[in-house]
């Protein structure tokens, strides 16, 4: 099935290929390549608590908007190596496979080579360098991704009580190409009044040769002598220069009330437009939609979705199409905690700064869904219920209604599994 | 009463004739031999009640001389033979007899004790159980977590070298379901300074593991079955002590010794070892990388372990009165353990360490007192023991290494890298100190109604409180940390009926688990130096029972059939309930045991061949488990994880043991197990908690198809007369498993691969002297062994033992 479907898209690429290559032969001797067929890779989740299974396998476009065609994993796909779990993306042409092994302390690269074979060509070890077997990390080109890892340390008086905490990021550049590491840095923050202190940063994002990193905050509760998440007053990220790493400071805002931390956990939080602004959401209990320009949050922009969709909303990021329209998996956090199940795709408009809820029937468990692919400028997701069934779906961005959309293959999960992306 | 009258007389006879200063005197002499014509070696020949005795030599001759004329009893009796006893008349300068003997119903190492020996006994219940007697086995470099390897159906899982960590498994169950004991008493009392990693074989008398089906004697929370290891109590006297040097800078070296005095019943039983290994053994594959520059790709490399040395020391001593009148056996004694153990490798052998290790002693005082016919009827046996373990864990430096052996100088100037995780390298700065203060008395009385029935209650009491301490983390946090204590009391009785000439046997058993438990947490009301602390003390008090029997049948003397079952529970762990504050793992007051109803059946064939001796042993067993608890993910942001009885596993299975001997020198053991473990696979529908999909697969991460193999020749007088000569061969077959399986992936799975072991060596016994030296090698062909994901086991070992004993 798949063979023939491949054969097929090679003849018709090719021929399309030829016929356009023809037209451009008159302007400009251009050299073609051999193949402009982009491989995506489908990558299921299995696990929920803590160490998980990743798993992956080749799949064409064709193969995802046939609603005939089934995707399993049952027996078939390549278990990314991992010693905790697997945080892992594909290069832009969709050739190359980049993974981190969380819990092992390693970056690897791996060569796609057809079906569900994935060869290892470089890894790389990231211990000495950001001190931890357990980083995490984004890419945010096709030649760099960034390493990150924050250490919390909090001090006490000789009579034990406590005082401070003072939060220490480090950052490592990745080049992915030869796979080691560029510049490496760390630097202390301080807690901010309030007694929240930075925890966590993550899904950095770059715009004007600075990267604008998510920050996740805490607070120390005296009682229990314990940390806890901490929504605090407002919304903050952290900027620094890149590729140096240096000139580090925090941007704040309370546009529309906004708060709460801005790292998210898998998706996507921050994605840069066209004309360079950047459009980040809060990810507490309490879903704002920010505009970064020039490094700084546009105070002039409010848009709060628990206003627009009637109940408290909660999300971990958002993809964006084009065109100010993207689409995220908002929780309603009225009905439930970001454990569950209540989870919907949600189509945001960030011109008109509203938002439709999508109907897709159900609900879904959507806490860990980390990548969606834009393919010819409608975006295509792999959802599904926790351990059932799901489909591909493909949103039309032109399309405003609840049923902007259509459902392409089928998808089957298996105990405690979930689709984690289309890469 | 025949014998005691016989036995009167003889002596009144001999006194009569001693008395007379004319008795005649004369010699007896004769051969013993076996019914097919075999001598017999080594058979103590004594008269009754006199001080002649002799051994048959290597051609079962013997000879006494001086013997007074009279009336005599003649026993014969050694570890190959029937106890056999007769009259014999000396009235002539000389006597000739030939004796035939019937050998004895134990092979292969077993110990005559009182007619029937210990370990048939425990096989003729029906108990599905596997024994093994180190008997000579102590002359070789043998650790006796390999001696439990080589049992059919126990599959021991260690994580590197000599002191690493070790699992058990047992028919499918391993982890907390299987319970090790030391004598009866559950081993966590004696710390992890005197476990199965460092006694030595030669303090072993017996292991007996019991698969699923656990006598009362042995009453514990034990799902899948309980290895008890019985350390020797001899009544004759001997000192024995050994040396052995080996490979990756080995030491090890034990003494075992016993007297007793005659008279007075005065006993001294104790024994010592030392345990030392460098470990640096060499590692390689997937998970040893290095890099040579700053933030350069990895470079595969064959690296020596360089931070996994092992040490232990341990004496145990008791004192006290056997075989005397007012008791069995009345002991008091201690032990006294210490060890340390590097510790080289996080989960993986891709996170390396170079100063975190961990150290333990422990000291235990003890009484014993056992005493048949206590009572008309009754037979008592009581252990009690008072332990304090004290166990630190050392993780102060947060230096990077790497498997150069060495710090990694990349990123911070002319200092080393360093781990960024809180002061240590596996985590925050840590001197964690854990002590627990254990009480444990196990009570044992037995009444046999008549012949043929036996009632037997047996109790089991277990305090622990463990305090623990940091000075590493703030004041602060250590006072609020939780502490934990539990009393368990088990209690089981059990009876017993033996019908039809002794040859059909049933046992039906229950048992009590009574378990309270006591966790301590401290809130402070403000952040201030003088808040007020509260203490909130949860108590939890449990019932729970089980019951079980077993039942065998001799058919005929060469085929006996048996089959028992249980219904068991594993009482949940402090952590399951409680909690893990530090790891987001929230406590579950309403969590009930595991169950496993576990069912075995199994025969026993040993045909009458002359010359050979064969048996075989095959068992079938169902393992039917459920209630298992696993963690699953509760909610909230961060990821809380909770405990919960989801589990479900169904295991059938079958082992098999084929033991073969030829004229006692020659022998060769097969055994196998094989078995298919089914994990329902649950999806938990994220809001409601009910199982919303259930499928099977095999239970990931066991090995379930291993295969040993034994050769071994133990031939006396092959160069000189009264020596011995040892050699042996194992090969251990271990069939590779999924690391996870869930029927989920095609490619890159990991997995365990493939295991064949080979070990080999000789030993050689000087005649006259009892000295003995063996050579061994283990894993022979170098292989690449893996128990367990990514943690490589040594490869080639050689080793040299030197064993001396003193009478």
């Amino acid at each position: 099935m798949t063979k023939v479907f491949s054969t097929f898209t090679k003849i018709t690429l090719i021929l399309g290929v030829t016929l356009t290559s023809c037209k451009k032969d008159k302007e400009e001797e251009v050299v073609m390549p051999e193949s402009a067929y982009r491989p995506y890779h489908i990558v299921m989740g299995q696990g929920s608590t803590g160490e998980s299974l990743t798993f992956s396998q080749g799949i064409t476009v064709e193969q995802m908007r046939d609603a005939n065609h089934t995707i399993t994993f049952n027996n078939f796909g390549f278990e990314i190596p991992s010693v905790r779990t697997a945080r892992m993306y594909t290069s832009t042409d969709g050739k190359t496979l980049y993974n981190l092994n969380f819990g092992g302390g390693e970056v690897a690269k791996y060569r796609y080579d057809g079906g569900q074979k994935y060869t290892q060509l470089l890894s790389t070890s990231v211990q000495a360098a950001i001190g931890t077997a357990n980083p995490r990390w984004t890419k945010i080109d096709d030649n760099n991704a960034l390493l990150h890892h924050v250490v919390v340390e909090h001090s006490y008086t000789t009579d034990s009580v406590y005082q401070t905490t003072t939060s220490t990021i480090k950052l490592a550049v990745v080049n992915l190409s030869t796979m080691s590491l560029g510049t490496v840095r760390s630097f202390p923050v301080n807690m901010d009044a309030d007694g929240g202190f930075i925890f966590r940063i993550d899904a950095p994002v770059l715009q004007n040769g600075k990267l604008i990193y998510g920050c996740g905050k805490q607070k120390m509760n005296t009682t229990t002598n314990t940390a806890a998440a901490y929504t605090g007053t407002d919304a903050m990220s952290l900027v620094v220069d890149f590729p140096s790493l240096e000139n580090e400071h925090i941007i704040r805002t309370n546009a529309g009330g906004a708060k709460g931390n801005t790292n998210g956990y898998r998706t996507p939080v921050a994605h840069q437009m066209d004309n360079g602004d950047v459009y980040q959401v809060s990810t507490s209990k309490g879903m704002s939609v920010l505009k970064i320009t020039n490094n700084t949050y546009d105070a002039s922009y409010v848009f709060k979705l628990d206003d627009v969709l009637g109940h408290a909303c909660q999300t971990n990021g958002w993809f964006y199409v084009g065109n100010g329209i993207g689409y995220a998996p908002v929780l309603n956090a009225d009905a439930g905690a970001s454990s569950s199940a209540n989870w919907d795709i949600v189509r945001i408009d960030l011109n008109s700064r509203t938002a439709t809820k999508m109907n897709l029937g159900q609900s879904f468990w959507l806490q860990q869904y980390q990548w969606a692919s834009v393919i010819e400028g409608k975006l295509y997701m792999a959802i599904t219920p926790l351990g059932g069934e799901g489909r591909i779906y493909i949103f039309d961005p032109q399309n405003a209604t609840p049923d902007g959309f259509t459902t392409g293959a089928k998808l089957q999960t298996g105990t405690d599994a979930f689709y984690l992306g289309i890469f | 009463m025949i014998q005691k009258i016989r036995y009167i007389l003889a002596v009144v006879l001999m006194l009569i004739s001693g008395a007379s200063c004319f008795a005649q005197q004369g010699t007896l002499k004769g051969d013993v031999q076996f019914k097919n014509g075999e001598v017999a070696v080594a058979v103590a020949i004594q008269l009754v009640g006199t001080e002649f005795r002799a051994m048959t030599d290597a051609n079962g001759r013997f000879q006494l001389t001086n013997i007074p004329f009279g009336e005599y009893t003649i026993q014969l009796s050694s570890i190959e033979i029937e106890k056999t006893a007769f009259s014999q008349t000396i009235h002539k300068e000389e006597e000739t007899i030939s004796i035939i003997v019937n050998t004895s119903d134990k092979l292969l190492g077993e110990t005559i004790v009182y007619g029937k020996t210990e370990v048939r006994e425990v096989r003729d219940k029906g108990f599905a159980v596997s024994v093994i007697e180190p008997r000579n086995l102590e002359l070789q470099s043998i650790q006796t977590n390999d001696l439990l390897d080589r049992t059919a159906g126990v599959r021991v899982r260690q994580s590197g070298g000599l002191g690493s960590e070790v699992n058990y498994n047992l028919n499918g169950l391993s982890g907390n379901s299987v319970k090790v004991f030391i004598d009866g008493i559950p081993i966590h009392n004696y710390g992890p300074s005197f476990s199965i990693n460092s006694i030595p074989p030669a303090m072993i008398d017996r292991i007996e593991i019991f698969k699923g089906v656990v006598p009362v004697h042995l009453s514990d929370d034990a799902l899948g079955g309980a290895i008890n290891i019985i350390l020797k109590k001899k009544m004759t006297n001997n000192f024995a002590v050994s040396y052995s040097y080996g490979s990756f800078n080995t030491h090890q070296s034990d003494f075992r010794g016993n007297y007793r005095n005659e008279k007075s019943g005065f006993t001294v039983n104790g024994g010592g070892f030392i345990n030392y290994s460098d470990n640096n053994y060499k590692v390689w594959g997937d998970n040893v990388n290095v890099q040579l520059a700053p933030g350069a790709a990895n470079t595969p490399v064959v690296a020596k372990r360089f931070h996994d040395r092992y040490r232990s020391q341990g004496v145990k001593m008791d004192l006290g009165f056997t075989n005397v009148k007012w008791a069995d056996r009345l002991m008091i004694g201690g032990m006294f353990s210490n060890m340390d153990r590097q510790i080289q490798h996080g989960q993986s052998m891709k996170v390396v360490y170079g100063n975190r290790h961990m150290k333990s002693h422990s000291i235990m005082g003890n009484l014993e007192f056992v005493k048949r016919s206590i009572f008309k009827k009754l037979d008592v046996s009581t252990f009690a023991s008072v332990s304090r373990l004290d166990r630190t864990t050392v993780d102060t430096i947060p230096t990077h290494y790497s498997w150069l052996g060495r710090e990694t100088y990349y990123y911070n100037g002319t200092q080393p890298d360093v781990w960024v995780l809180g002061g240590g390298e596996a985590g925050r700065k840590s001197l964690l100190n854990d002590i627990d203060l254990n009480i444990n008395s196990r009570t044992n009385l037995v009444y046999h109604i008549n012949e043929n029935n036996t009632l037997t209650f047996n109790h089991l009491l277990n305090t622990f409180e463990r305090k623990s301490d940091d000075p590493m983390i703030p004041a602060a946090e250590n006072a609020m940390r939780e502490q934990r204590s539990f009393m368990k009391n088990i209690l089981g009785l059990s009876y017993e009926n033996v019908a039809f000439k002794q040859k059909l046997r049933t046992t039906v058993f229950g048992k009590g688990y009574f378990m309270e438990r006591n966790a301590s947490l401290r809130t402070k009301t403000g952040n201030g130096p003088n808040q007020i602390v509260n203490l909130k003390e949860t108590n939890m008090t449990t019932q729970n029972y089980s019951f079980g029997g077993a039942i065998s049948f001799k058919i005929i003397r060469q085929l006996m059939v048996m089959t028992s079952a249980e219904r068991a529970v594993r009482l949940p762990e402090a952590n399951e309930i409680f909690g893990i504050v530090a790891e987001n793992i929230i406590a579950n007051p309403e969590l009930k045991p595991e169950r496993s109803d576990n069912f075995n059946f199994g025969i026993e064939f040993n045909p009458d061949l002359p010359k050979h001796n064969v048996i075989f042993r095959p068992n079938i067993f169902i393992r039917n488990t459920n209630d298992l608890i696993l963690r699953y993910n509760q909610g909230g942001y961060d990821q809380n994880l909770v405990s919960g009885n989801i589990g479900k596993v169904f295991t059938k299975g079958v082992d098999a043991e084929l033991l073969y001997s030829f004229k006692r020198w020659l022998m060769v053991a097969v055994n196998g197990s094989i078995f298919d473990a089914q994990i329902h696979n649950t999806t938990l529908d994220p809001v409601s908690g009910e199982p919303v999909l259930t499928n099977k697969s095999r239970l990931p991460n066991t090995p379930y198809f291993t295969i040993n193999s034994n050769f071994r020749i133990e031939r006396p007088s092959l160069f000189a007369k009264g020596d011995l000569f040892i050699f042996h061969y194992n090969f251990l077959y271990v069939h590779e498993f999924l690391r996870r399986g869930t029927g989920l992936g095609g490619a890159g799975q990991t997995f365990i691969p493939t295991q064949m072991t080979h070990d080999t060596g000789v030993a050689y016994t000087f005649p006259k002297v009892r000295f003995t030296v063996s050579f061994d090698v283990r894993n022979l062909f170098n292989a690449q062994l893996f128990d367990n994901f990514a943690l490589q086991k040594p490869g080639r070992g050689c080793y040299v033992k030197l064993t001396y004993s003193i009478f």
